[in-house]
């Protein structure tokens, strides 16, 4: 079983690589280059803040470009092009083929989150005093977020088509950073119904603010390795719970020719 | 002939283009200092911004700081006033709580721009309740009690809190104890520059503490000396 789900990981993860997703990184090196080179003249004193804002929050963008876009397609590909088929026909569950193609999206997430954290430290270790090994905090917990909605992307894409898979995730992850405030405004309600409505937000949407601590990181607040252990809890069990609903509702999916 | 035909209408349709591209920057240049005056009427409250920018707060604040920038820049080449002033710093800061740059900067544009200095500080104060333990804010406020206001006692209290604060080097202790000599506490003056002398690695800060001790405590035995009689200033030794 656990062969299985490493052979289609990796088989995933070098789709991705044949799909040039990789160019990403070097984009990510240009904005880099760019807010450091080009706007510098016009931060006035807060160089190192303006460019470890800029990294850390492109990051998190290419990040949830590729898992959008690539994790909302996954599936669909497959089924259309119909090597779901020959997959789905060899001694291979239907569950251990989304572990699968989790993992190696999350493996091509890594890979890119490596690589854009090392230019990132770079660029800082180039400018005067920005330069901190407490980033590697903020790493973690984009990279905890990412695979996070890489759950919630595989959970949609067993169901509906890509466009609309990319659609939801993209509304979850504005909920999810939202969920804390929707939360308190419903508190603020005099209707019970309305309190308890933003409350089934809260509970029922991934809060995505848990792995928000950029700020603070790049005010030079270390994150706690009691915060790092949470999100990972917090993450890995909502990753699970996605995984093994998207699960059973790919187990009773038709497709076509199996 | 047919082919040459073909290559040089497209050359051509390529001209007309770019040059259609180009007109139209022109014009939107020349209505680029109307648009950066109107533009700012659609900049949101803080509030709003700190909700709508999801998790990238700390990129939109700096997003505004650039604007801000070039909109100061802007004032300082007569092309606009500051009316959007407190909008563009209310959003940077309600963004970024800790861009200690965004109050610093505004600080200094209060002052020196309005002529008001109770709302620099107040402005420098909100920076320091939202980074308590960063020197700069306070030793800004030492600093225009200093220079702008004379009051070197406040002066003094706020160069103590800044040297109170993690960040902080030689320099913020060496400002209280030079503002509270200017303000006549001396022997407050006395201890700080005793306190200087022991925690600084700087040998030139030492010499300099250590001249200072000296002045201090010659001046305190003159007072000494003559406080019966002595009437006036204490003379410079």
């Amino acid at each position: 079983m656990t062969g299985n789900i490493m052979a289609l990981a990796s088989s995933t993860f070098l789709e991705t690589v044949r799909d040039r997703i990789f160019y990403l990184v070097a984009i990510f090196g240009f904005v880099m280059l760019s807010s450091t080179a080009i706007l510098s003249p016009l931060t006035v004193g807060a160089q190192g803040k303006i460019m470890a804002d800029v990294g850390l929050a492109s990051m998190v963008v290419f990040g949830l470009l590729v898992v959008v876009f690539v994790g909302s397609s996954m599936v669909r590909k497959e089924l259309d092009k119909g090597t779901i088929v020959t997959i789905l026909s060899k001694p291979v569950g239907r569950r251990e083929y989304l572990i699968g193609k989790y993992l190696g999206l999350n493996l091509t997430l890594v890979s890119m989150l490596a690589i854009m954290g090392l230019m990132f430290l770079l660029m800082l270790y180039l400018a005067p005093g920005s330069f901190s090994l407490r980033y590697l905090g903020a790493f973690y917990l984009t990279f905890l977020e990412l695979t996070l909605i890489n759950a919630v992307v595989v959970f949609f894409s067993t169901s509906v088509s890509p466009v609309l898979a990319a659609v939801f995730t993209l509304g979850v992850f504005t909920v999810g950073h939202l969920s804390q405030s929707i939360r308190d405004f419903g508190q603020l309600q005099e209707g019970v119904f309305q309190r308890q409505m933003s409350e089934l937000v809260y509970y029922l949407t991934p809060n995505l603010e848990v792995f928000n601590l950029r700020g603070s990181v790049v005010h030079g607040t270390a994150v706690s390795l009691e915060h790092l252990v949470m999100a990972t809890v917090y993450s890995v069990s909502w990753s699970i719970l996605l995984l093994v609903v998207a699960g059973s509702i790919f187990s009773r999916k038709e497709l076509r020719g199996e | 002939m047919k082919a040459r035909t073909k290559t040089l209408f497209r050359g051509l349709a390529v001209t007309v283009l770019a040059l259609m591209i180009f007109m139209s920057l022109r014009v939107f240049d020349g209505q680029q200092e109307q648009a950066t005056q109107q533009e700012k009427l659609y900049i949101p409250s803080g509030d709003f911004l700190v909700e709508s920018t999801l998790g990238f707060r700390e990129a939109a604040a700096d997003y505004l700081w650039f604007r801000f920038i070039q909109y100061y820049g802007a004032f300082s080449l007569g092309q606009n006033d500051l009316r959007y002033f407190d909008l563009l710093i209310d959003g940077i800061t309600k963004l970024d709580p800790q861009f200690e740059e965004a109050y610093y900067f505004a600080s200094l544009v209060r002052w020196s721009s309005f002529g008001d200095v109770e709302g620099s500080i107040d402005m420098l104060k909100r920076g320091i309740l939202a980074n308590p333990d960063k020197a700069k804010l306070p030793f800004q406020i030492g600093f225009i009690y200093y220079v702008i206001e004379h009051d070197y006692q406040r002066a003094g209290l706020w160069f103590e809190m800044a040297g109170r604060c993690s960040d902080a080097t030689d320099k913020e202790p060496r400002f209280a104890a030079f503002a509270r000599y200017k303000g006549g506490d001396q022997r407050v003056s006395l201890a700080l520059w005793k306190n200087l002398y022991q925690s600084t690695d700087s040998p030139q800060m030492k010499e300099l503490a250590l001249k200072m001790i000296d002045t201090i405590n010659g001046k305190i035995e003159i007072q000494k000396r003559y406080s019966k009689d002595f009437i006036g200033p204490v003379p410079e030794i």
